[in-house]
């Protein structure tokens, strides 16, 4: 296998600019000593970081400015890249295996 | 009252195993419907999804959205938008829907399968929603198409196809039957659920809605990411079965549930999706190539997710990468030249600046796939389509059901040689287009054994007559259903021959 950085996070349509937009904000904030990748493609949006990508409830409710609960995320949550582990307070992508 | 955070309570809710004491293991999961490998009953019930819902929250969600997805709809409905749409985009949009819709409904039943014979009661109540997600996938995809029949009769295809012997429905049959229809639910969370919905499914449910959006058909580029949520979800099934089954000691079943099927599905996505990216999206609109898609969605971010159990890339990984330059090019020429034989019309998309950009993202395009083309141009400025068009059929594979393109391979400089593989078994002779889809029917010979490919029953005498008209006929394509240049050779009057190439002969 080639050396490539393991990028993890979620996939969310564009749909919902204003979700999306909440979405990015809180990785930067839950994410903050590493670079954030926005890859915009309309249909969808790509966010990733590497190896382990973590987005807070809190963090969400902040930037969107209301409450959320971490399920409701789902019909804008196309897929993601890595594994994913959801729980009541925070969402975490990640891989393990370091080779 | 205080309300209890859900993680208080999920457990309890979806969790209900039990010990078996009036039936045996053997009666309530006969190893036909779902077989167990040998792992103990009670390493099942740590079965966890990653992915936790309830039922009031799907059924919120979900509700969700469909309204937002039906009022797409609705202003579409009263739009132009459809009869505006390429050329290209409706051959990529027809082709989906009779390749998808049905299949989706059918692994409705594979969910149903698994929400009863899943080794533990987690994983039940989550198949329960996948076969409410596949309902709904099935339908919305039957009901959009329909909404459109007046304007593109050929949309029918989408309810019609899985009822026909058309070819490639064939081998979308072939292959769904061996991942869902017939298969086990342990087997079926590792092929369907992880191999294929993980993976494949994001290929042509994300990289086609990006596409979408671009090209304006916010309908479809609404439809199928909406659908990818679901899936997004429920494929989450197969990641706490493959780790049950790694943790037994049993990694080198998941490893060869995982690599069959791998396969399998890259054959079926190198002719839908490969076709529609390439060739039938239009240029302007184009997002990723193929192959780039690829590269993106299976052979990084998938291939990292598997690896993450302790897997390995399968062991055709060399060939899948020599593929991914050139079959989907083969399929095209054939699927082109045999264009009366599908449902939808196909696009040639090789006018002088889609073979540039098709030079672009795979050298050595125009000298190789672009000679094929070169004739077929000139035979239909010479006012000869009728050579474009086929008199006799293709060999295709005893595993896949494609056409064996193995000449087309050779002659671009990308395999060793034009013979496709062959294998006699109990006096029978099997035809492959490589050593990976002869493989995966050296590992259950006894379960292909009694299906015949297309080829097999002209040649054994079940199409009658032998001809095309008959073949068609078989395979339920009225003339008026039999596909067409979706342009009306436009293509072949904005291109200048590039070399003089060889006669298209049918090496596809």
């Amino acid at each position: 296998m080639d050396a490539h950085p393991k990028m993890v996070g979620p996939v969310v349509r564009g749909l919902d600019a204003n979700l999306a937009d909440a979405v990015i904000s809180a990785i930067e904030v839950d994410n903050p000593d590493v670079d954030v990748l926005v890859d915009d493609q309309g249909g969808y949006i790509r966010i990733a970081t590497p190896t382990r990508c973590r987005m807070t409830r809190a963090s969400l409710e902040d930037a969107l400015g209301r409450t959320f609960r971490l399920h409701q995320l789902e019909p804008q949550l196309a897929g993601f890249a890595g594994r994913m582990k959801l729980t009541d307070d925070e969402v975490v992508w990640f891989l393990e295996r370091k080779d | 009252m205080p309300r209890l955070a859900r993680s208080e309570w999920y457990d309890l809710t979806r969790d209900m195993n039990w010990d078996l004491t009036y039936a045996t293991e053997e009666e309530v999961f006969p190893e036909l419907l779902s077989n167990g490998f040998g792992v103990p009953t009670h390493d099942w019930w740590t079965w966890d999804e990653p992915y936790k819902i309830t039922y009031a929250e799907y059924v919120h969600n979900q509700a969700g959205k469909d309204a937002g997805l039906f009022s797409v709809n609705n202003v579409v409905g009263r739009s132009k938008i459809f009869e505006n749409l390429d050329p290209g985009w409706l051959a990529a949009v027809t082709a989906h829907y009779g390749a998808i819709a049905v299949a989706e409904y059918q692994a409705g039943i594979g969910e149903a399968r698994m929400a009863r014979f899943g080794r533990a009661a987690a994983w039940r109540n989550m198949a329960t929603y996948g076969a409410l997600d596949e309902t709904r996938h099935g339908q919305l995809q039957t009901y959009f198409p329909y909404q459109a029949l007046n304007k593109e009769p050929r949309l029918d295809w989408a309810h019609k196809a899985y009822h026909t012997n058309e070819w490639g429905i064939i081998a979308s049959r072939h292959l769904f039957d061996d991942m869902f229809t017939a298969n086990d639910a342990v087997s079926m969370a590792i092929q369907l659920t992880f191999t294929f919905e993980t993976g494949f499914t994001n290929l042509q449910f994300l990289g086609m809605a990006a596409d979408a959006m671009k090209i304006g058909d916010i309908d479809f580029g609404s439809l199928i990411p909406s659908i990818q949520t679901d899936e997004a979800r429920h494929a989450q099934q197969g990641e706490p079965t493959l780790k049950i089954l790694v943790a037994a000691g049993k990694k080198d079943i998941a490893q060869a549930l995982f690599d069959k099927m791998f396969w399998r599905a890259w054959k079926v996505f190198a002719l839908l999706t490969g076709l529609s990216m390439d060739y039938y999206t239009p240029l302007a609109h184009r997002t990723h190539s193929f192959k780039e898609f690829m590269e993106e969605f299976i052979n990084t971010q998938f291939i990292d997710q598997f690896r993450d159990f302790g897997l390995e890339p399968p062991w055709y990984w060399d060939r899948l990468h020599n593929e991914m330059s050139w079959v989907h090019h083969a399929y095209h020429l054939g699927v082109y030249f045999w264009r009366p034989t599908v449902w939808w019309n196909p696009v040639a998309g090789v006018g002088p600046e889609e073979r540039a950009w098709l030079e672009e993202k795979y050298p050595g395009w125009n000298d190789s796939f672009g000679t094929y083309w070169d004739q077929m141009g000139a035979n239909i400025r010479a006012g000869h389509p009728e050579l474009t068009l086929p008199e006799t059929f293709p060999v295709v594979c005893n595993s896949c059901q494609l056409p064996v393109c193995t000449p087309a391979g050779y002659a671009a400089g990308y395999l060793d040689s034009p013979l496709p593989l062959q294998l006699t078994v109990d006096g029978r002779l099997y035809t492959f287009c490589s050593e990976p889809c002869q493989w995966v029917f050296e590992q259950t010979p006894e379960q292909f054994a009694g299906h015949t490919s297309i080829i097999d029953r002209l040649l054994g005498g079940v199409i009658q007559p032998p001809t095309i008209p008959g073949a068609l006929a078989y395979m339920g394509l009225s003339p008026e259903e039999c596909g067409q240049d979706g342009t009306d050779y436009d293509w072949a009057h904005a291109t200048a021959p590039v070399t003089a190439g060889p006669a298209a002969s049918g090496a596809a």
